[in-house]
């Protein structure tokens, strides 16, 4: 455990300094945000129908570029075989890794959230606190098997391309629950009318996060 | 070519001639749908067919992390290359079917969804395989053979939360089939597996050589 927090410490301490992964994300959700209501026309009606489906490609595409950067730093410096020489097992690691990204992923999302209900005009203080369990929900499991995906492609010769074709197709599911849930309680539902998709989420989160975490020490066998 | 080639191919035309004839004339014309149903034939049998290539990526996956047998490696990538193949042509199949019965060539049907997001799954296998060489080339295709197979279920449950379900998918198997469709159907799901495994077979003997001649010249090379 002092481990895992000691490598969590690390990269919360380095994106501090820097700040750059998370500018990042918060300038790519307002990108593809101004984007989607350039091309597709934000009329209040159209707006409140895609409300649910935009959040989470906002939210998608912004994290796929902060996990993208993952091992970006390790890599640059060699860093990143220094840690995989420590007295350090790899799933610690990668679950050190995948916690900082998913910090991030919700420190973007509470910027963004109010933005998003101002821009779209849509009332989320309502179903603030259910939102906030899919949201974390749906983040855990995009920051476990993005983190795999990510190390995946920092080794592979596509780099920053492999990471949204390999992992968008793979959270698919992932993708369909927390919009269906978030539909469910922006139409004013409770939580537990999402049930099956919630379900999903869960098992999303358990079977890909353990596969994510026993499959990591595979990938980076010959170093980052 | 080979002895066992020659037998195979020789059995795979006489099954392909077979079921042609099976599926055209000997099948009746089903009372609802017409002549477009016989379409089915070719489209369950290689839907079931590319499950199968699909499990064979994660088995050959599995095999190959824990004995590191090139053999593995190869068996893993050819069967996602006529995976890829099939789980297209069931997209393909259906959509000629969708569209004289349902008036579109594509709807967001869960079951077309989930298999359109499996061929996408195998394409990303493929661009990764095209991605990396060697050693890495196949642990980094393991992993993603495995995760893939591991997600097929989750895949198709959640299609099924989709909304706008059509109810029209429940008609279209099982329940009462008659008993000269259930033998065309068998025979055509046979003809489908033997033309599977002998693909998978020639693809898995091009790219044991391959390797074999890329170590060749490496070997010179050094």
């Amino acid at each position: 455990m002092s481990r895992f927090w000691e490598l969590f410490v690390k990269d919360a301490r380095l994106e501090l300094r820097t700040r750059e992964i998370l500018s990042a994300m918060c300038l790519m959700s307002l990108v593809v945000l101004v984007l989607v209501s350039f091309t597709i026309g934000l009329n209040p009606t159209v707006a409140r129908e895609i409300a649910p489906g935009l959040l989470w490609v906002l939210l998608a595409f912004s994290s796929s570029v902060g996990i993208g950067r993952s091992f970006q730093m390790e890599r640059e410096r060699g860093a990143g075989n220094g840690v995989l020489e420590s007295p350090v097992d790899r799933m610690t690691i990668l679950a050190a890794k995948a916690a900082s990204n998913l910090l991030w992923i919700l420190i973007v999302q509470a910027f963004m959230l109010p933005l998003f209900a101002v821009l779209l005009n849509v009332d989320l203080t309502r179903a603030l606190l259910p939102l906030v369990v899919v949201i974390v929900l749906g983040s855990v499991g995009l920051a476990i098997v993005g983190t795999l995906f990510a190390a995946m492609a920092s080794v592979a010769r596509l780099r920053e391309a492999l990471l949204p074709i390999a992992l968008f197709p793979i959270v698919m599911p992932l993708l369909i629950a927390c919009v269906g849930a978030t539909r469910t309680i922006l139409g004013g539902g409770a939580l537990d009318l999402a049930s099956a998709e919630l379900r999903l989420l869960g098992a999303f989160d358990i079977i890909l996060g353990a596969a994510s975490l026993l499959l990591f020490e595979t990938v980076v066998e010959e170093g980052l | 070519m080979r002895r066992t080639d020659a037998l195979w191919i020789g059995c795979l035309s006489v099954l392909m001639l077979l079921s042609l004839w099976m599926v055209f004339l000997y099948a009746p014309t089903e009372r609802i749908m017409g002549q477009v149903q016989r379409i089915f034939y070719f489209h369950v049998s290689l839907s079931f067919v590319s499950f199968l290539a699909f499990a064979v990526v994660f088995l050959g996956s599995l095999q190959y992390l824990r004995t590191g047998r090139e053999f593995w490696d190869e068996l893993a990538a050819a069967s996602a290359e006529i995976g890829v193949l099939f789980n297209g042509l069931v997209i393909v199949t259906g959509s000629i079917w969708a569209r004289p019965t349902w008036g579109v060539w594509w709807t967001w049907d869960p079951q077309l969804t989930a298999t359109l997001i499996m061929q996408l799954m195998y394409m990303a296998y493929m661009a990764l395989r095209a991605s990396a060489e060697g050693e890495r080339q196949a642990r980094l295709a393991a992993v993603l053979g495995i995760v893939s197979l591991v997600n097929v279920p989750l895949v198709f449950f959640s299609a099924r939360l989709l909304r706008g379900i059509s109810p029209v998918i429940f008609t279209r198997r099982g329940r009462g089939l008659e008993p000269a469709m259930l033998e065309t159907f068998l025979v055509s799901l046979v003809t489908m597996l033997v033309l599977y495994f002998v693909l998978t077979r020639v693809r898995l003997r091009l790219g044991l050589a391959a390797a074999a001649v890329a170590r060749l010249r490496a070997e010179t090379l050094a």
